[in-house]
């Protein structure tokens, strides 16, 4: 159509056009499309009814929308504990009482607001309340590097830096005139001396258990210094391979390990003690190698090791006095940390204004707990923080406050034992996994505690720990076993005593040793048959340790250091002499602590010098350490004989046998006899004779005369 | 609901009267009439995990302002809705990069499994993550129509909208709800 014919109107397509275009203005929806659309603008104009809802299909929709909404709802205990909180805030503000704010009253809308904030801290944020147990950190580090250190990892070369995670298989290496130590995941500490390598072939931490771990170097060349802090159980210990020869460190010590030019390994200890193995030509050596005393083994030619006794000399190595030096700074550097840590995570202690609030914050998490065994979950996480806490107490000053939560820590732990107990016949395994939460947390603590001597405001918690680990030992042969073990814990207490200078504290110390082991040994005579075994078993091992840390104990001299130590103790001892002479002079009664000292001046009737003071004391350490030594001989020869009357188990007869090849600096210890009615021992010092009626200790062996004794066969 | 019962009656604005004279036992009460109904608010707002802590807010905001309610703008109920309201649109703002995250990490396998479809029904699950899926305006009035039983009148004091805005929205939020249902293999009949 063109654009003429379309103007001129005279074409018949545009009528046609025309026509259609008309028609559109009758067209109309049908009554039932027109209703339709009409329910549908009502609907949504509408405020849409049940009906209306129905109509598009919705109805049963909304209503499976109402029924499963309608059984969301808050959980109970947070339902009842929120209520609980509030009201106690809301009254709080109502009586217009915030004792603890009173200058809010002027400032009441800021109160207002902080107590909200005080409020979502302890409610939304109730676990900031909650500490996390002050644990090592169970990470191996580089520290204090000095020079050129490098790491190899996968055949990777890593610089060494300060705080480079270490892992197992890592090999550590110092060049020419560079140091390096290592801080390792049981709190033990290595320096590397110069043109040294080591490989780290062992680091391991028991996941159910983190007190117990196994770390182990080995000594390709150069030197290093070993300080073992404080391993905990008989699992634990840190081991060092040069060459054909291991030295292992079960509890605490220092030790000196080198590889000479010359391929000679060389071990030496320098505190407590160390365990060697050292493996010859044709059999392996084993000994325990006493503070002073130094082991040269020859690799190229495995012969069995030389063991000496170092000369004064060779004792002022400058690498030593140096290491001694820096492992009493790493003992400052442990305690300021875990002091640290305790601090950081305990907001709030008795005598502050938010601690009633914490104490309330738990009390009713505990009374909403329905689980009974989630409440004593609970209630062991809250001891555990009622013992930091008062930890930080006595460290503080404060030891009211700190003896007052510890009485509190005991009976919330004796509490969640009882519980224990009472549903073992019903339910074994949580009662069992309960015991082992609490053991775990009393190992940590010990661990944790292990540096606190008898002098530190922080022993009576240690004291305490102590305690419940007895108590919380599963049967009588594991609680026999636990006293014995801390017997023996006394002893080494008491060497670190000497080594401060302490001699009065060692002696009390081992004093409560050999009480100990006397209980013990009763305890051990009560038991069944069966348990009698074992706990002998268990008797013989420990002692034969304790008597080599009484050979360490021997061997230590505390004078020189009461002098020469500025630090507290040094002060304390300093108090100690001036009491010790004054009472002398009046002649009153003796301070507990020194009682014998004093005595022993006054019989020789001579002026209390501290010359004399030091020779008195030493002497009555050495009279004191000396019985120790009698009674552990003693009550071993009547463990034996408790167990002999029956046919011994293999266990007992296997450390009978340990007994007679215990070996010390190279020499027998002893040597052990056993008939059916009678057990003696003979040792350097010491004939002891155990009968069934009587134990008789017959005249003492010269003991500057060594005698080598016959192991019997 | 139960909770619903008290909204139009006298007694809550009495409880209210009572708690800004200080009677924390009026003050219980009124904790007892909405923390089942604000629980289930928040709880479909946002994810499970976070419910009970912005309840906890709520009524702690509640208690911080319970002065300053006044009778004569709009009901109680209306009042503590608007203040978890609030809270929602707070704790979105602050973990919007997080919600993000959270709807890009859905499985949409799982979806189109026909498998699955086949045997689904109507659950709490199902039903919030549903709800989830929605846009925010569908979902929050969904919430208070349909779970938390408001009226459009007091729906409006909450969210600040009209009420023939929020009629539009109901409806489209049921259609959304449906297909995003039917989608996931819930059927008109399943329902």
């Amino acid at each position: 159509m063109s654009i003429f014919s379309f103007l001129s109107g005279k074409s018949d397509e545009f009528k046609r056009l025309e026509g259609k275009l008309k028609e559109c203005r009758s067209m109309s929806l049908s009554e039932e499309k027109r209703a339709q659309m009409k329910r549908n603008i009502m609907a949504s104009i509408n405020e849409p009814q049940r009906e209306s809802v129905g109509a598009f299909g919705f109805a049963s929709l909304v209503a499976k929308i109402k029924e499963i909404s309608a059984q969301v709802k808050p959980n109970l205990t947070f339902r009842a504990i929120l209520k609980d909180k509030l009201l106690t805030l809301f009254e709080m503000r109502s009586a217009g009482n915030f004792a603890t704010f009173g200058w809010m009253k002027q400032y009441r809308k800021f109160g207002v607001s902080l107590l909200a904030f005080v409020f979502v801290f302890t409610i939304v944020f109730n676990f900031v309340f909650h500490i996390e147990r002050v644990e090592a950190s169970y990470s191996t580090v580089l520290e204090d590097v000095q020079g050129d250190v490098h790491v190899l990892r996968n055949a990777q070369v890593i610089v060494g830096t300060s705080q480079l995670l270490l892992k197992a298989d890592d090999i550590i290496k110092t060049g020419a005139k560079s140091q390096v130590s290592i801080r390792f995941l049981d709190q033990s500490v290595t320096r590397l001396s110069e043109n040294t390598e080591i490989k780290i072939s062992k680091l391991f931490v028991n996941p159910s258990n983190k007190t117990e771990t196994l770390v182990e170097v080995i000594l390709h060349e150069g030197r290093l210094w070993a300080r073992v802090v404080n391993l905990i159980g008989n699992v634990s210990s840190f081991q060092v391979k040069a060459k054909n020869t291991v030295a292992v460190a079960k509890k605490k010590a220092a030790f000196d390990v080198s590889i000479s030019d010359k391929g000679k390994a060389k071990v030496s200890a320098i505190q407590n003690r160390v365990e060697l193995t050292v493996a010859t030509n044709n059999k392996i050596i084993e000994t325990t190698l006493v503070k002073g005393f130094t082991a040269e083994v020859k690799t190229n030619e495995p012969l069995a090791p030389q063991i000496h006794s170092e000369t004064p000399d060779e004792a002022k190595d400058q690498w030593v006095t140096d290491n001694l030096e820096k492992d009493k700074q790493y003992f400052e550097t442990v305690r300021q940390e875990t002091r640290n840590q305790i601090a950081g995570q305990i907001k709030f202690l008795p005598g502050d204004p938010l601690y009633a609030m914490k104490q309330f914050s738990e009390s009713t998490g505990l009374a909403f707990t329905l689980d009974e065994f989630e409440k004593r979950l609970k209630m062991l996480t809250m001891a555990s923080e009622k013992l930091a806490e008062a930890e930080l107490l006595f460290e503080r000053g404060d030891g009211e406050r700190g003896q007052t939560l510890l009485v509190e820590f005991k009976a919330q732990i004796a509490s969640i034992l009882e519980w224990a107990n009472g549903i073992e016949a019903q339910d074994p395994t949580r009662a069992l996994e309960l015991k082992t939460k609490i053991t775990e947390t009393l190992n940590v603590y010990q661990k944790q505690l292990a540096l606190i001597l008898p002098n530190d405001p922080l022993y009576k918690v240690k004291t305490a720990v102590s305690e419940l680990q007895v108590a919380v030992a599963p049967g009588d042969v594991q609680k026999t076993e636990e006293r014995i073990s801390q017997a023996g814990d006394k002893l080494l207490e008491a060497h670190d005593l000497i080594e401060r200078g302490d001699s009065a504290g060692a002696e009390k110390q081992i004093a409560a040793y050999t009480q100990a082991i006397s209980e013990a040994v009763s305890d051990v005579r009560n038991l069944s048959t069966e348990d009698r075994e074992q706990a002998v078993s268990t008797l013989l091992d420990s002692k034969a340790e304790d008597l080599k840390t009484l050979e360490v104990i021997s061997t230590t001299q505390p004078v020189q250091e009461i002098i020469q130590d500025d630090g507290p103790e040094a002060e304390d001892m300093e108090i100690r002499r001036n009491r010790t002479n004054i009472t002398i002079m009046t002649g009153s009664s003796t301070p507990a602590e020194i009682g014998t000292t004093t005595n022993s001046t006054l019989i020789d009737g001579s002026v209390s010098t501290d010359e004399n003071q030091k020779s008195v004391t030493l002497e009555q350490l050495e009279k004191t350490v000396s019985e120790a030594k009698t009674e552990t001989l003693t009550k071993m020869g009547e463990a034996v004989l408790s167990v002999q009357t029956q046919q011994p188990s293999t266990e007992v007869l296997k450390q009978l046998d340990s007994m007679r090849k215990l070996d010390m600096n190279g020499q027998p210890m002893m040597n052990v006899t056993v008939s059916k009615d009678n057990v003696t021992i003979r040792t350097n010092e010491n004939l002891i004779n155990v009968t069934p009626t009587i134990t008789q200790q017959l005249p003492t062996v010269d003991s500057k005369t060594p005698v080598s004794l016959p192991v019997q066969p | 609901m139960n909770e619903k019962k008290p909204l139009q009656g006298s007694e809550i604005e009495e409880l209210v009267i009572k708690s800004q004279c200080g009677n924390s036992e009026a003050f219980g009460k009124l904790y007892d009439i909405f923390i089942d109904s604000i629980y289930r608010y928040i709880y479909y707002r946002v994810n499970q995990g976070e419910a009970e802590d912005l309840t906890e807010l709520v009524f702690l905001k509640t208690w911080e302002n319970i002065n300053q309610y006044k009778f004569d703008q709009k009901n109680f109920s209306s009042w503590i809705f608007r203040i978890a309201h609030n809270v929602v649109i707070d704790f979105y703002r602050a973990h919007r990069q997080d919600e993000e995250l959270v709807e890009t990490l859905h499985d949409e396998r799982i979806e189109a499994d026909t498998t699955n479809r086949a045997h689904r029904s109507l659950d709490n699950r199902i039903l919030s993550e549903s709800i989830g899926k929605l846009k925010d305006a569908y979902r929050q009035v969904l919430i208070l129509k349909y779970i938390n039983d408001f009226s459009n009148e007091e729906i409006a004091q909450i969210t600040g909208r009209s009420q023939a805005a929020l009629r539009i929205l109901q409806f489209r939020a049921l259609k959304h709800l449906r297909r995003i249902l039917e989608d996931r293999g819930i059927s008109q009949d399943e329902v």
